[in-house]
C-alpha cells in the first residue's frame, strides 16, 4: 500500500490523499443502506490528475470507484471491494453557458441545481430534478442516469447529455458525444449514461439547456380514495396532457406529513396528487382547467391551485418532506424504487398492502404517479433482527411484484449492490452476458467499480439507518 | 463464392441446409439485394426473432457475411461490404406487437414500416416523433440501425431518444433483451444504446419499444425568405430561446423549396418553422415566430395551419428522396453553432437540394442522377477539407458506388473502444462487415 499512496500523493499532493481510518470513515456511505471502507481516498482536481489516478490503480491492481456527493441510493458509490475512493467534488467547475446553442459545459462535481442557478440569467435551465438536486452531482446523475419529478415531460439525463469527456481504465481520455447533436460510429456516450461507474469516470459533461417556462401551474387534488386519485391520472393522460410532473402520496404518508407540518389534508384523506402543468401560458392556463375538472369529476373533494412560486412551494411541501415525516412513524426504512407500466400503478398498490400484511410491517408510497415509478418506504426497527430480515424480504417480495406487473427493477436510482441479486428476474442469463461483454468491450477490467450491478450469488445488503440521510434530511432523497 | 472481390468461400449447400427453416427465400432475385454492386448467395426472411437467431447461429458457423434489410431505403449508406453471403431480410417480422394507449408506448417488431407503425397510433389520437425519408418503406430497425433523426428531431431528440426497451440478436446467434415496456428504468446497461446507430455491425434489431407522444390538437408553419442562412439561423435562435412549443425548424434552399413543392419563395433561403400544441398556442406561436423572422429581415412572411402544415412537412422529410435514394446524398455534422457556414459549403452554387436543421447543426444535400458533380471523389474531397477545419463530419448517405472513396471520412474519437466492442459483440465480423466507419 506504502508505493501506491507515495504515487498518488506524488499526483495529487498530500493532503488530496487520504488513508488513516477516522478520514476514511466518512466515505463508508452513500445514499443507500450499503456500507464499506475504501482502503484510500483520492481527490482530484482535474482531467489529467484523474488519469493519474487511475493509471496509478490500474499499475497496482486496485479498483477505483468514483463518488460524487455520495447521495445515490443503490451503493453506487460504495467501495463493494475496497481501494480508492476517488470523490470528484473537487471538480465542481461550470466552464461555460452558450446560451445561444443552449448548452452548459461542466465538471462532474457540479450539484445538478448549481446548473440551473447558472443558467437563469439567460432564461434557461437544466431539466432533470433528482429529489437531491440540491446536493447530487451531475456526475453522478450521469452515472446513475438520474431522473426526478419532472422527467415525465422531459425524460432522463441520457436524454440531456450532449456528451461526455471520459477517463478509461487505461488512463486515456476521449469524448463522447459533444456538442454535435449527431455523430457517426457507436454512441459510446449512451451506454456509458447509467453504467453506474463501471465503465469509465466522466470528467467533464456537455448539457443541453432549455427555456424556462413562461408559466407553471401545480395543483393538489384530495381523494377519498387511491382508486379515484389514480383514476385522476389515467384521464389526464387519455385526455393528451403530458404534464410536468404527477406525483402521488398515500394514506400512511399523508398521516404522517399531516402533524409534521399542518399541509391541511384532511384526516380523511386516502391519497393525494400533486399535477404541474408548464409552457406557454395560453396552454398552461387551458390545460390547469381542463386538470381540475378531471381531478373533481373522478372525485376529489378538493383542488388546490397555484402559479406563484412561493404558493407553489407550500402545495409541495407536503410532498417534499414526506420521506422526512416517514421518519418519525419508525426507527428505520427501506426506500425502494421500482416501476410498473402506468396503469398497473394499482395493482401494484395493492400487492404492496398485501405485502405489508404479510410481513407485518406498515409500507407508505409516495411515488411518480405519471410514469409509474413506485417508491414504497418499509418502515421497521434495525435494532430488532426479526424486523430487519422481514424489511429485507418484504423489498425482496415488492420488487418481484413489479416485474410480474411488466415492470423493471429501477427507475432511477441503478442497480448498484442493492438490487443485484434480484437482475435474474429480468435478465436471461444471455441478457446478462451480452451486458458483461461492454467490460472488455471498454477495457475496463476490475478497475471501476467491481461487484456492482451483476448478480454475485450473496447479498451483502445491511439495513441501516445511515448517516447519509441524518446529514443530508430525509427528503432529499425521493 | 460470392462476388465481392476476395470474399471468403462459403458452402452455398451447407447455408441453404441450415436456412431452410429460418425463411430461405427460394428462387430469391438476388440482385434486388445487391449493396453497391455486391450480391448475396442467399435470401432469408425469418418470421421469428428464433428465425433471426438460426440465421445468424448458421452464419457463425460457415463464416458467412451477413447483411440485415429493412426496406431497403439506406442501402447506399456506408461503404462497400467485404464479405456479403446472406441477405437477412427483416421485412417478416412486421407486426405492432403491442400498443397501450394508456401507457403511451408500443412495443414494435424491426421489420414494421414507420408508416404502418404510424397509421396504427394514429387511430388512438397518438404517434412516434419519428420522420425519416420514405416512411412506407423505412422499416423501424432500418432506422434504429441508422440512428440518425428528420426534422422532428429538433424537439424530440434522436430516435434513440424515444426507446424504453429493445430485443436484438447478436451475432452468435444469442437472444438478448434490455429495458422494457416502463418509461423510466434503469435496471442494467442501456445496451440499446450500443445496438442503435451501430449500422447493424453488432446486432440485429429485433424489435423496439418506444414512448409515444399525443397528437397536437393543432399545428401550424411559419415560412420566410431570407437573403442568407445566417439571418435565418438568427431568427430560429430567437424563436428557440422563446420556450414556444417548436416541434421543427428546416433552412431550405431553392431546390429544396422545389423539391417540397413551397410556394412564395423570394429570397435564397427559406426558413420553416413548426409549431403546435393547443390552438391558442399554436396563434400565438405563429406571431412570435414571424415577428422574429421579421426582426431578422424576412423579406416575406406567410405561414400555414394544419392540413397544409402536416403535408408540407411530409415533403421536407422526403427532399431528395421522393422517387427513392438520390444519386448522391450528403450529410454534414458540425455543431449547432456551425450549422449556417455548413450549409453555406455546399448550399451556394450547387445544384443540390440541401436542407439545415437550425438547432441541430445538421445539413443534408441531395442530388438527381443528372445533377451530381462531375467529380464527386474531388468534390468530396475539398467538403472534406473545409469541413475538417470546424471539426465536422461529412458522411455520404447515398451513393450507388464510388471507387476509392470512404464513406465515412475520419474515424471519430474513441474509436479504438469501438473497435474493442465489435471485436466483443461481432468477434468473427460476419454483420455488415466492412461497411461502417473504420471498416467496424
Amino acid at each position: 500500500m506504502e508505493p501506491l499512496i507515495k504515487e498518488l500523493r506524488q499526483a495529487l499532493g498530500r493532503r488530496y490523499v487520504m488513508e488513516q481510518p477516522e478520514e476514511l470513515l466518512v466515505y463508508e456511505y452513500d445514499g443507500s443502506v450499503e456500507r464499506a471502507a475504501p482502503q484510500i481516498v483520492a481527490v482530484p482536481a482535474d482531467t489529467e490528475q484523474v488519469s493519474q489516478v487511475v493509471a496509478i490503480a490500474r499499475k497496482h491492481c486496485v479498483p477505483v470507484v468514483p463518488r460524487g456527493a455520495g447521495t445515490g441510493l443503490s451503493g453506487g458509490a460504495i467501495p463493494a471491494m475496497g481501494g480508492i475512493l476517488m470523490p470528484l467534488t473537487r471538480m465542481n467547475h461550470i466552464i461555460e453557458i452558450d446560451a445561444e446553442q443552449r448548452m452548459a459545459l461542466v465538471e462532474p462535481g457540479v450539484v445538478n441545481i448549481d446548473i440551473s442557478k447558472a443558467a437563469e440569467p439567460f432564461g434557461l435551465r437544466y431539466a432533470p430534478d433528482p429529489s437531491s438536486q440540491k446536493a447530487c452531482t451531475i456526475g453522478g446523475n450521469v452515472a446513475e442516469n438520474a431522473g426526478g419529478p419532472h422527467c415525465l415531460a422531459y425524460g432522463v439525463t441520457t436524454n440531456h447529455v450532449l456528451g461526455m469527456e471520459t477517463v478509461l481504465a487505461d488512463g486515456s481520455v476521449i469524448w463522447v458525444g459533444g456538442r454535435q447533436h449527431e455523430s457517426i460510429g457507436y454512441d459510446l456516450r449512451g451506454v456509458l449514461i447509467g453504467s453506474e461507474g463501471t465503465l469509465a469516470v466522466t470528467t467533464k459533461v456537455a448539457v443541453r439547456l432549455q427555456p424556462l417556462p413562461e408559466l407553471v401551474t401545480t395543483m393538489l387534488g384530495i381523494f377519498q380514495g387511491e382508486d379515484e386519485a389514480s383514476a385522476a391520472v389515467s384521464a389526464i393522460i387519455a385526455s393528451g396532457i403530458v404534464p410536468a410532473a404527477i406525483e402521488m402520496m398515500d394514506k400512511l404518508t399523508i398521516q404522517a406529513v399531516e402533524p409534521a407540518i399542518h399541509a391541511g389534508y384532511p384526516a380523511d384523506a386516502e391519497a393525494v396528487l400533486l399535477v404541474e402543468v408548464e409552457g406557454l401560458k395560453e396552454s398552461v392556463i387551458e390545460e390547469a382547467i381542463e386538470v381540475q375538472e378531471i381531478c373533481r369529476a373522478s372525485g376529489a373533494t378538493e383542488v388546490r391551485v397555484a402559479d406563484d412560486p412561493a404558493e407553489r412551494e407550500r402545495l409541495w411541501a407536503g410532498r417534499k418532506t414526506a420521506l422526512g415525516a416517514l421518519g418519525r412513524l419508525a426507527p428505520s426504512y427501506y426506500l425502494l424504487d421500482g416501476v410498473v407500466p402506468r396503469t398497473r400503478v394499482m395493482d401494484a398498490l395493492r400487492r404492496i398492502r398485501e405485502i405489508s400484511e404479510e410481513y407485518g410491517l406498515p409500507i407508505a408510497n409516495v411515488f411518480h404517479a405519471g410514469d409509474g415509478n413506485l417508491h414504497p418506504c418499509i418502515l421497521f426497527d434495525e435494532r430488532i433482527e426479526d424486523e430487519k430480515r422481514r424489511s429485507k424480504e418484504a423489498g425482496g417480495a415488492i420488487l418481484r411484484a413489479c416485474i410480474e406487473l411488466g415492470g423493471a427493477l429501477s427507475g432511477e436510482h441503478g442497480v448498484g449492490l442493492e438490487k443485484q441479486e434480484y437482475m435474474d428476474l429480468c435478465f436471461t442469463e444471455a441478457d446478462l452476458e451480452a451486458m458483461a461483454r461492454l467490460n472488455p468491450g471498454f477495457g475496463s477490467g476490475e478497475t471501476f467499480n467491481p461487484g456492482k450491478i451483476f448478480p454475485t450469488g450473496a447479498s451483502c445488503v445491511e439495513l441501516l439507518q445511515h448517516p447519509a440521510i441524518t446529514r443530508l434530511g430525509l427528503d432529499a432523497f425521493v | 463464392m460470392s462476388n465481392v472481390k476476395g470474399d471468403v468461400a462459403v458452402d452455398v449447400a451447407a447455408l441453404e441446409q441450415a436456412l431452410s427453416n429460418a425463411g430461405l427465400v427460394a428462387g430469391a432475385n438476388l440482385a434486388s439485394y445487391a449493396v453497391k454492386g455486391a450480391q448475396p448467395l442467399v435470401v432469408a426472411r425469418p418470421d421469428s426473432i428464433e428465425g433471426v437467431s438460426i440465421v445468424l447461429t448458421a452464419a457463425s458457423r460457415l463464416g458467412a457475411g451477413v447483411i440485415p434489410w429493412g426496406g431497403g431505403t439506406r442501402m447506399g449508406l456506408g461503404n462497400a461490404p467485404n464479405r456479403y453471403h446472406v441477405a437477412l431480410d427483416m421485412q417478416g417480422l412486421n407486426s405492432v406487437v403491442e400498443h397501450r394507449p394508456a401507457d403511451l408506448t408500443v412495443t414494435v417488431e424491426a421489420g414494421c414500416t414507420v408508416q404502418t407503425l404510424q397509421d396504427t397510433l394514429r387511430e388512438s389520437g397518438q404517434y412516434l416523433p419519428i420522420d425519416p425519408a420514405m416512411q412506407a418503406q423505412a422499416t423501424i430497425g432500418g432506422v434504429l440501425a441508422v440512428g440518425t433523426g428528420g426534422p422532428l428531431s429538433a424537439a424530440f431528440g434522436l430516435p434513440r431518444d424515444l426507446v424504453i426497451g429493445m430485443h436484438a440478436v447478436l451475432a452468435d446467434g444469442s437472444m438478448v433483451k434490455n429495458g422494457g415496456i416502463v418509461v423510466k428504468n434503469v435496471t442494467g446497461y442501456a445496451m440499446d444504446r450500443l445496438y442503435i446507430g451501430s449500422m447493424g455491425t453488432l446486432a440485429v434489431i429485433t424489435e423496439a419499444t418506444f414512448k409515444v407522444t399525443p397528437l397536437p390538437r393543432a399545428e401550424a408553419t411559419v415560412s420566410a425568405s431570407f437573403g442568407s442562412v445566417v439571418d435565418a439561423v438568427a431568427a430560429c435562435n430567437a424563436v428557440a430561446a422563446q420556450g414556444l412549443p417548436l416541434l421543427a425548424a428546416e433552412v431550405l434552399n431553392h431546390a429544396a423549396c422545389a423539391r417540397a413543392g413551397l410556394d412564395g419563395v423570394t429570397g435564397k433561403y427559406q426558413l420553416l418553422l413548426r409549431v403546435a400544441g393547443r390552438f391558442s398556442a399554436v396563434t400565438r406561436s405563429v406571431d412570435a415566430c414571424a415577428s422574429a423572422c421579421h426582426d431578422h429581415g424576412a423579406d416575406a412572411v406567410t405561414s400555414m395551419d394544419d392540413a397544409a402544415s402536416a403535408a408540407l412537412w411530409k415533403s421536407v422529410a422526403n427532399i431528395g428522396w421522393e422517387s427513392g435514394p438520390p444519386a448522391l446524398a450528403l450529410r454534414l455534422l458540425g455543431t449547432p453553432a456551425q450549422g449556417a457556414e455548413l450549409m453555406a459549403l455546399v448550399g451556394t452554387d450547387s445544384d443540390a437540394a440541401v436542407t439545415l436543421s437550425a438547432t441541430r447543426g445538421v445539413v443534408q444535400a441531395s442530388w438527381a442522377s443528372d445533377a451530381t458533380p462531375d467529380d464527386v471523389g474531388g468534390y468530396l474531397a475539398g467538403l472534406r477539407t473545409s469541413a475538417s477545419i470546424m471539426e465536422a463530419q461529412v458522411v455520404v448517405e447515398s451513393q450507388s458506388s464510388l471507387e476509392g472513396v470512404d464513406a465515412w471520412g475520419l474515424v471519430p474519437d474513441g474509436f479504438a473502444v469501438m473497435r474493442q466492442l465489435k471485436e466483443q459483440y461481432d468477434p468473427q465480423g460476419i454483420l455488415n462487415p466492412g461497411r461502417y466507419v473504420g471498416g467496424l
